[in-house]
């Protein structure tokens, strides 16, 4: 009997045959097994000052050296994995049930509220996502709270447009007119029928969204309105770092190698995915 | 196809009256008092509230929010942007002095990603499956998802700590000291055009690769004309439609980049002036660079809307 040919097998064959998605999904476990194992593999307490040591070169006690506070980097780094894990998942969260819920609500009722939505959409995202949340992080302060505020508000146009797109498709389907006229409540229709067609785009957004939210927690943090000074943040790591670009590279280069290869693996993995849900690419690749 | 431009131009604008009370609303609906737009902190701290009450009259931030709205409407079409805490100066020419600079970098990254992009993009359709596709795809997958400003900072550190090709940071104007402005100005013009040579090569790409396949281009083949011929004259011309539409993205993408980059080269351009008036909480600067930068993207694409009318005759008659 010849093997039966099932979805999940295609999908996963499709991720797994190009290795650019492979390496972005062991880079984004390798994030999450350092975010969660943070003070089982920090070989310091990434908080600990220690003035007599400051600014040494990656030695055999300090692997990446230490900051002009004498802290170790190499644990600063693997603590403020956490942080730019921890902003950027609830950030995009936030970001995409916010915006999918607009998006919904704007192209199911159509007409005046699709295009009053629409209008606003399209002015924020005539604004650079960057400008907008350091506006909004400015005002509010820094802090990890406003940052997560600032960031949702930056990234609720993607998921939005894309649910928006979803639903004007979906709506055109035959099978919407025969629920509705088996009787089915608006509602119901939205989130029982429309809604799991979004379910393969929201996926890959949430990937890449990730990805750019991290980095933008990263941009946010360098120009000086990120999380407050004693917990370590890969962006105000590079900042404080930079001043000491010729005499200690690496308190500047290992958080941006770790925020490269982070924004890196999440949009390798988000390719990988989009290639790999999407039917239309069934067979070919 | 007037009524086409009629109707774009019209929701241009609402988009631009859009982007205006968005500002307002965000500068005056966050928490934090408006006062601040105003004052400095350390001076709110040394008043006696009966002197805020005072001010705020002064001020109008007693009245209405939509009368606030019409009257800061009427001062920015004016001309007036209100006046900067930190530099003691007029908004209006702290903005001037540093938009030639942010122009410079700005229109020459723009050139330099979009030509290069459509070029490379081009190139890798025409020889697709080929290895030079294969590594230049490549190199456009990775190069979309480099951070701009991180490139930046590791392009000082090797080509300008230890190599000492190029100095590190700082802006000269190109009229004054040509060929130094032009050393300066290679690191942060390749990192804010890296994005968008990756993006434009990936779209151009594939929209030469939909129009190589149309019929058009077979009867081309067949009649016997050049390569050369067939991709400027005929196949170009028609895969431009996504291409200007990655364009217009740019603009906003190329600003967006401006604030990180400038920061880490040290150019004084707009960019920079966003990033350190939000540190010095010098809000009325803020808010208007951000209200010009969201102005000028509305407007970049309109003209890609425009210029679809002009590109494709069938949209004009949507």
């Amino acid at each position: 009997m010849p093997p039966k040919y099932s979805e999940t097998r295609r999908m996963l064959s499709v991720f797994f045959g190009r290795p650019l998605p492979v390496i972005g999904l062991i880079l984004i476990i390798l994030l999450i097994i350092t975010a969660i194992f943070a003070p089982l593999l920090a070989p310091y307490n990434p908080d600990k000052m220690d003035m007599p040591h400051k600014l040494q070169s990656p030695n055999n006690e300090h692997l990446l050296g230490t900051d002009s506070l004498g802290r170790d980097t190499l644990s600063r780094v693997i603590y403020g994995s956490r942080i730019s894990l921890i902003i950027g998942i609830i950030a995009i969260s936030i970001a995409a049930v916010a915006g999918m819920s607009l998006g919904l609500i704007a192209a199911y009722f159509g007409g005046i509220t699709y295009q009053l939505i629409m209008r606003c959409i399209d002015a924020l995202m005539a604004f650079p996502m960057l400008m907008l949340a350091l506006l909004i992080a400015a005002l509010l302060g820094g802090g990890i709270k406003n940052i997560i505020i600032a960031l949702s508000i930056g990234m609720i146009s993607a998921p939005t447009r894309m649910m928006c797109g979803v639903v004007m498709s979906g709506k055109q389907n035959d099978y919407i007119l025969a629920t509705r006229s088996m009787g089915a409540s608006n509602l119901r229709i939205m989130l029982r029928h429309i809604l799991p067609n979004a379910f393969q785009p929201l996926l890959v957004m949430l990937t890449v969204g990730l990805g750019a939210t991290i980095l933008a927690e990263a941009g946010l943090s360098f120009l000086g309105v990120g999380v407050s000074p004693p917990t370590p943040a890969w962006g105000s790591m590079v900042n404080d770092g930079y001043k000491f670009l010729l005499s200690n590279p690496e308190l500047c280069l290992a958080p941006g190698i770790a925020i490269m290869l982070v924004v890196f693996g999440f949009n390798m993995m988000g390719d990988g995915l989009r290639d790999a849900l999407d039917p239309r690419l069934r067979g070919l690749l | 196809m007037t009524a086409y431009i009629i109707r774009r131009l019209f929701l241009g604008f609402i988009t631009i009256i859009l982007i205006t009370v968005i500002v307002f609303l965000v500068m005056r609906l966050l928490p934090g008092d408006p006062l601040m737009l105003y004052l400095s902190a350390g001076e709110m701290g040394q008043m006696t509230p009966v002197q805020i009450q005072e001010l705020s009259h002064k001020f109008g931030l007693d009245k209405n929010l939509l009368i606030q709205y019409v009257d800061w409407m009427g001062n920015v079409l004016r001309g007036d942007l209100g006046s900067s805490i930190f530099y003691d100066e007029n908004v209006g020419s702290l903005i001037k002095e540093r938009i030639p600079i942010t122009m410079h970098l700005g229109v020459a990254a723009f050139i330099v990603g979009n030509f290069f992009g459509i070029f490379f993009g081009v190139v890798c359709a025409l020889r697709r499956g080929k290895w030079i596709d294969s590594i230049i795809t490549f190199l456009a997958n990775i190069g979309i998802t480099m951070p701009a400003f991180l490139i930046g900072i590791l392009l000082i550190f090797l080509l300008s700590l230890q190599l000492k090709w190029l100095p590190t940071t700082g802006y000269t104007s190109p009229f004054t000291d040509f060929w130094m402005s032009t050393k300066q100005v290679i690191m942060p013009v390749f990192c804010m055009s890296l994005f968008t040579i990756a993006a434009q090569c990936r779209q151009a790409r594939s929209s030469m690769l939909e129009v190589i396949k149309q019929d058009y281009i077979r009867t081309a083949w067949a009649k016997g004309l050049g390569e050369m011929t067939i991709v400027l004259r005929h196949a170009v011309k028609n895969a431009l439609i996504p291409v200007i539409t990655v364009m217009g993205l740019q603009v906003s993408v190329i600003f967006g980049g401006s604030v990180l980059i400038e920061t880490v080269f040290n150019i004084p351009g707009l960019g920079r002036l966003m990033a350190s008036s939000v540190l010095q909480q010098d809000f009325m600067v803020v808010q208007a660079v951000v209200l010009m930068i969201g102005a000028v993207v509305v407007l970049a694409n309109l003209a890609v809307d425009m210029s679809y009318g002009w590109l494709d005759p069938r949209i004009r008659f949507d």
